[in-house]
């Protein structure tokens, strides 16, 4: 199936007033859950992934790619609003958009979020659409490919997230661990269930999932006592052409980096939305406007974000990697339905491939409608004090937990991943290597398998060919960079605090 | 984002009897990250002895069920046992002056934005204060908090069983609003009553036929509840 057959297959799909209908929802709930405060994109999906038990394998993905665009909007109203990102990536909105919220033009930052996410989108689709052509080249990829690809994509994203390298490993290496309790698939051996045949058919990673990242979210801004309702006035939603003019350049630039950041397996989105920030600082004719309410100190961070969004899905669907701890969860969506992204996705399910894609651009539309003009309503979630929000919540995770296999264990799983969660964030243990692992881990196990069984159980025929003789290299290489680029940023660490002990004589503390 | 100050770099420095001086002093060793170490260093090792019970190879020579896990349980155990090395012999130095620029740089992994001398770091430092300053209201009240919350959690998921999905997570949220939200109680039993009843039964149970848990109450489960 030809690329642009492929399109209006899905779009046909698409279409159909059932599945507007879960993508109406899944936009609406989506922005309903990412509209708590501090409930970013991937709190508000894994929280909403058990609806993908109810539904079919084209709804949930639809609903799913919704939410995902919900949340992401929802999470710009509570940092334009409120000063408070739904993750790390909208901090950069934050800078001017809650300068705007104070100078009273709080509805023109949501106006141009809106318009600028909404271009962003549409143009990194038209990109995505074309990136779908690579998926062929990696149909024939084997096991040991597949085992070296996985291994350099997570390598990616774990050492390209947080302080700490050794830390990023750990927490993957506990995700695989997660991984192996249960039945072995193979020998149905069981595998670290200590004798408790609740555990037997595994943890599911959905029960994880809202433990560890939606769960601990609730809990630690319980935890800090963090009141944050919004109380004000947000002016009128529209832009005067001007608005619109100087927003233009923002939005087109926004685009081209999100769009690329978001190729690359691991990159962090705030380096995205920060870098375009500071392209426009530098592009503008009046820097010093920004921090106090410049527009295209909104217009373009958030069209970088949806476009990063977008692009995003290039390295899930063609292979199979998710580069993200959201697409980690949205490739635990399509694993529920029995759906392995990647290229055989294209292979054995294009309709659904297809569906998902034109979805995309669905969403992105039905989003911009919802976002403009009911954003008021959206707003007024805001006016709900915080804890109400969350209790409702605590109840709805609740029940999302028991609703994956009818089982009240689950329900004690997830509050154990949920403390678990709390407490990797109070030691700055990354949550995002764990949530990529956990959904990776049985696909890693096995084509490690296969390629030893292959090999007779020789390791060295692991790199056996081409593909992983140059995947290993690479890895090589990324390793020795990361732990050169450790070496140097000590060094100057080393080099700063020498400086500031003899500018300031007095002693600094020192935590044990 | 996490609007922490500090970012999981304070510890308890006070309790009874006191850890800092005689010979409780070792206690103060003991904080968050050292104890979650050793615990990881002892999953570790499990997971090597588990693996090993499971076999590596299975008697044909084919692959067992125990090696992969065997594999990632000698990195993680070799990665813990650095990771707790460094936290025994490393003496960690805070500049006072600017926790928070640290606390910022860390969530968002943009050291190197600052060192490009991006006056927009100071920017986002400043921004995240003024958050905090706004609505961080009283830290150890949260806590205080956090704490009611979590037990009214444990107890609330084994009465699933006994009082059934609707009731036990009505009287759950009730209690959460009253208690902790301290909503007046008879506004917190009428709307967490509507919400039982539009979203919890209608939604869940009449709508997409959630099979969730019935009491154990015979005229309850009657009625579904």
């Amino acid at each position: 199936m030809d690329v642009w057959s492929g399109l209006m297959d899905g779009f046909v799909h698409i279409l159909t007033w059932q599945n507007l209908l879960w993508a109406l929802l899944g936009c609406a709930l989506g922005m309903l859950t990412g509209v708590i405060p501090g409930f970013g994109p991937a709190a508000a999906t894994s929280l909403l992934l058990p609806l993908a038990f109810f539904v079919g394998p084209v709804a949930s993905t639809v609903m799913m790619a919704a939410i995902y665009y919900g949340s992401m909007y929802g999470g710009t109203i509570t940092s334009v609003l409120i000063n408070v990102p739904g993750e790390v990536s909208s901090v950069a909105t934050t800078l001017d958009g809650y300068a705007m919220t104070k100078n009273g033009q709080a509805g023109k930052a949501l106006a141009i979020a809106a318009i600028g996410s909404f271009i962003g989108g549409v143009i990194a689709f038209v990109g995505l659409v074309f990136a779908t052509n690579f998926s062929s080249l990696a149909v024939g990829l084997g096991p040991h490919e597949i085992f070296a690809v996985t291994v350099f994509a997570l390598s990616l994203v774990i050492g390209l997230t947080g302080k700490s390298l050794i830390k990023g490993l750990i927490a993957a290496l506990l995700g695989l661990f997660v991984g192996f309790v249960g039945l072995d698939p193979v020998t149905a051996a069981q595998r670290f269930t200590f004798g408790n045949p609740n555990l037997s058919d595994g943890i599911d990673f959905v029960i994880v999932a809202i433990g560890l990242i939606g769960l601990a979210e609730i809990l630690e801004s319980i935890g800090q006592n963090v009141i944050m309702d919004f109380r004000g006035n947000i002016g009128p939603v529209r832009l005067t052409w001007n608005d619109f003019k100087v927003s233009m350049g923002a939005i087109a630039r926004g685009t081209g980096i999100g769009f690329f950041y978001g190729l690359l397996p691991g990159s962090p989105a705030a380096a995205a939305t920060l870098t375009s920030y500071a392209v426009e600082k530098r592009v503008s004719k009046h820097p010093e406007m920004f921090g106090k309410g410049a527009i295209q100190g909104v217009a373009g961070p958030e069209t970088t974000n949806n476009a990063l969004g977008m692009s995003n899905y290039i390295p899930l669907l063609t292979l199979g990697i998710p580069s993200s701890t959201t697409m980690a969860i949205l490739l635990g969506a399509f694993t529920i339905n029995g759906l392995q992204p990647g290229p055989q996705l294209f292979a054995q399910h294009a309709d659904v491939a297809w569906t998902l894609i034109a979805s995309l651009f669905v969403a992105n539309i039905i989003l911009f409608i919802m976002s403009m003009p009911l954003v008021r309503m959206w707003v007024g979630i805001l006016r709900i004090p915080t804890l109400i929000l969350y209790a409702a919540t605590l109840g709805f995770m609740t029940i999302g937990a028991f609703s994956v296999r009818n089982n009240i264990v689950d329900v004690f799983i997830m509050w154990i991943a949920g403390l678990a969660g709390l407490l990797f964030r109070k030691i700055d243990l990354p949550i995002a290597p764990m949530a990529l692992t956990l959904v990776l881990g049985p696909l890693l196990e096995q084509n490690f398998r296969r390629a030893l069984t292959i090999e007779q159980g020789s390791f060295l025929g692991l790199v056996n060919g081409p593909v992983t003789e140059v995947v290993y290299g690479a890895l090589g290489l990324l390793i020795v960079w990361r732990i050169v680029s450790a070496i140097r940023t000590r060094a100057k660490a080393r080099r700063k605090a020498a400086a500031a002990a003899v500018d300031a004589p007095a002693p600094t503390s020192i935590s044990v | 984002m996490s609007l922490r100050e500090g970012g999981g770099r304070m510890t308890a420095q006070s309790s009874a009897p006191n850890p800092s001086r005689g010979r409780w002093a070792w206690l103060r060793w003991f904080n968050a990250e050292r104890i979650t170490a050793i615990v990881i260093l002892g999953v570790g090792i499990y997971l090597i002895i588990g693996s090993f019970q499971l076999r590596l190879f299975t008697k044909n020579g084919s692959v067992g069920a125990g090696l992969f896990p065997f594999i990632v349980a000698i990195v993680l155990t070799g990665l813990t046992a650095v990771w707790v090395g460094t936290l025994v012999f490393r003496k960690r130095i805070q500049d006072p002056a600017n926790p928070l620029e640290e606390v910022v740089d860390h969530a968002l992994g943009v050291e190197d934005v600052h060192d490009a001398d991006h006056d927009y770091g100071k920017a986002i430092d400043e921004a995240t204060q003024e958050a905090i300053d706004e609505y961080v209201v009283d830290e150890r009240h949260g806590r205080r908090r956090l704490i009611v919350v979590v037990a009214a959690s444990i107890v609330m998921i084994p009465l699933i069983t006994y009082l059934g999905m609707v009731v036990d997570l009505y009287l759950y949220i009730s209690a959460m609003l009253i208690f902790v939200a301290k909503v007046k109680w008879w506004k917190a039993l009428v709307w967490t009553l509507l919400g039982a009843a539009v979203l919890a039964y209608g939604g869940y149970k009449l709508g997409i036929y959630f099979p969730d848990p019935f009491g154990l109450n015979t005229i309850m489960a009657r009625w579904g509840l």
